[in-house]
């Protein structure tokens, strides 16, 4: 592929379905990561005693 | 393996590669040929980048490591969700913006030729080792516990994958991913509520969890701060991510899983899907590792998992001592189960000193257990030094071979088969992309009609599957299948990553400068992995993906500041 062909183009960067922005998708997974690391710490503490 | 479980194993890879191949029967074009036409949904995208990851070998090795060494791994992902999120933020939208087939287009676009070319190779080194890893390590396993021939299991998944693979690309990659996806998550629930279905009677799950904690099998988190801990939270997090950050966001095989979505949209969204079921499903692996480990707590566990290891003492002068040993682990998993039952009844009239009595008892019983198995393996490396003896990879195997009923282990070593498949067919399908457009189209032959190209992009497709099937077929063996996947990535992801990172967001280095980056960034992170399997180093190797990135970067700066001009 040489560089003419790899001009821009423009392309739709629509929200995602049923939420106003990425940002609250991306903020629903970091959440939900950080919910996960805090059970696996507990889970941790739970069972090694 | 009965009849049954033969029909549900070919009947099941076959529908699926059969599927595939019709929903994806005409090709016109390199973009329906290498981007599906650009029609995937997000499902779809979902299930193929989830497929692709998963490989037989996180089947296989995954819930065997937990069985060995507890929970730990699952950190490993944990950088995966933040990862998956800067991939959807900076990498989709230039990737749409470009319109570009393969990630290196990037790299002639923001720096020049010879940087693309470099990215480009380091990922068709890195890649095709990996294929013949792909295919190879389930092979060796399972033909060792069918009892079928290596060759031909080799040459069976190898066909079948570059059948499908070859006639219909990127679609049919997707849509048989989709399908396998579905099989490997339904095989691994059955198979988990099985396992808990074969616990004694007596020990409900709430016990068996209990007591899985008291064997120090449920450690999940670790915040130490150990360079040598090959699994901590900080290596997880911070290695993990760079790890996932790298693969998701420049390895081609991932990146023409998404960019053949229909619009951002989908993309994005089959990323997320990821984002949120990675780490669960990854958990959910070891600890159906940790229910057979609890499993054969109950019931008498072979001495060592690999069969043909066993089979092969018993034919040389130390099959007595081995004799032996599998009579001394006999003995001892029955005064274990003796101090279980203490414990049981302890319990039952609510008497400590018969609970403290059945601890004991089973610590003691565990440890003697544990000693034969160390003795069994020394045996059988005293026999042959070249033998491996690490048998992890074979436990969850020989659980399904041994306990699973007729019917489901069709389905088991379909989900193993079906994990080996959809990985190198993502695997061959990204590496004829890049050989086709990086290469061939680039600098071989520019200005080809699409018919040339389509043509050209089915041999090298077959040729790669080919190339993978050699590999596997000369390979003579694969020890640590799931680390030695990963340590081949991190050995190139960081460098690849590097390239990237600079030319998102260092605007004024140049092309040149960040080649010299990425050069000296490849020879330090090949210098620290031989300085380390030499025994002068002790770095883990999620780490070799930091070091190379950092030295992208700080080696580009400071040869465009010497250089001085953009």
């Amino acid at each position: 592929m040489t560089m003419d062909e790899n001009q821009e183009v423009e392309f739709k960067d629509n929200p995602p379905p049923g939420f106003k922005s990425w940002n609250t998708i991306y903020g629903i997974v970091l959440g939900n990561l950080a919910l996960l690391i805090v059970l696996f710490y507990i889970f941790t503490k739970v069972f090694n005693e | 393996m009965s009849n049954i479980d033969l029909i549900v194993l070919f009947g099941t890879l076959i529908l699926i590669a059969i599927v595939g191949i019709w929903q994806s029967w005409k090709q016109a074009n390199l973009e329906s040929y290498f981007l599906g036409g650009k029609s995937l949904k997000w499902g779809t995208i979902g299930l193929s980048v989830m497929a692709t990851q998963a490989s037989a070998i996180t089947f296989i090795s995954t819930p065997g490591q937990a069985y060995e060494s507890g929970m730990a791994f699952v950190q490993n992902y944990l950088g995966l969700p933040i990862a998956l999120v800067v991939v959807c933020v900076f990498f989709i939208p230039i990737y749409y913006r470009l319109n570009v087939y393969t990630a290196y287009e990037y790299l002639e676009n923001r720096f020049d030729l010879k940087t693309r070319l470099f990215g480009a190779f380091l990922f068709l080194v890195q890649r095709g080792l990996a294929a013949g890893i792909t295919i190879l390590a389930p092979s060796i396993i399972v033909s060792s516990i069918l009892g079928w021939d290596l060759s031909l299991t080799i040459l069976m998944v190898g066909v079948l994958v570059i059948i499908y693979t070859v006639s219909g690309g990127t679609k049919a990659v997707s849509i048989t991913q989709k399908y396998q996806m579905l099989v490997i998550l339904f095989g691994m629930v059955v198979a988990f509520f099985v396992i808990i279905n074969k616990l004694p009677t007596r020990v409900s799950f709430g016990d068996a969890v209990t007591m899985a904690g008291l064997a120090g099998k449920l450690d999940v988190i670790d915040f130490s701060f150990d360079f040598e801990k090959r699994y901590t939270f900080w290596s997880g997090i911070l290695g993990g991510f760079f790890l996932s950050l790298s693969y998701f966001g420049t390895d081609q095989s991932q990146v023409q899983r998404y960019i053949s979505g229909k619009d951002t949209t989908e993309s994005r969204m089959g990323l997320m899907f990821n984002a949120i079921l990675k780490v669960p499903m990854q958990f959910f692996i070891l600890f159906t590792g940790v229910m057979v480990f609890m499993f054969y707590q109950f019931n008498q566990a072979p001495i060592h998992f690999n069969k043909t290891n066993l089979d092969f003492l018993a034919t040389t002068e130390y099959a007595e001592q081995g004799a032996t040993y599998e009579q001394w682990s006999d003995k001892y998993h029955k005064a274990r189960m003796k101090g279980y039952e203490l414990i049981d009844l302890g319990i039952r009239r609510e008497d400590t000193i018969s609970i403290h009595d059945g601890k004991a008892q089973v610590l003691g019983a565990t440890i003697q257990i544990e000693e034969a198995r160390k003795q069994m393996k020394s045996l059988i490396t005293k026999a042959d030094p070249d033998r491996k003896t690490k048998d992890s990879d074979y436990v969850f195997l020989t659980f399904i071979m041994n306990e699973m009923p007729v019917g489901l282990i069709g389905l088991l070593i379909a989900v193993i088969f079906a994990a080996a498949m959809s990985s190198t067919a993502g695997e061959l399908n990204a590496l004829a992309s890049t050989s086709t457009i990086d290469y061939y189209k680039r600098l071989i032959k520019p200005n080809a009609s699409e018919k040339h190209y389509l043509i050209a992009s089915k041999v090298q497709t077959l040729g790669w599957g080919i190339l993978a099937i050699t590999f596997a077929l000369f390979a003579t063996s694969a020890e640590n299948l799931i680390e030695g996947i990963n340590i081949l990535g991190s050995l190139f992801y960081g460098t690849i990553l590097g390239l990237f990172l600079v030319g998102f967001f260092m605007k004024r280095i140049s092309g040149t400068a960040v080649f010299i980056g990425a050069l000296v960034a490849q020879i330090t992170v090949l210098g620290c992995h031989f300085a380390t399997i030499s025994g002068y180093l002790q770095i883990g190797y999620l780490w070799y993906n930091a070091i190379g990135l950092l030295i992208v970067v700080i080696v580009g700066w400071l040869v465009q500041l010497v250089t001085g001009k953009k």
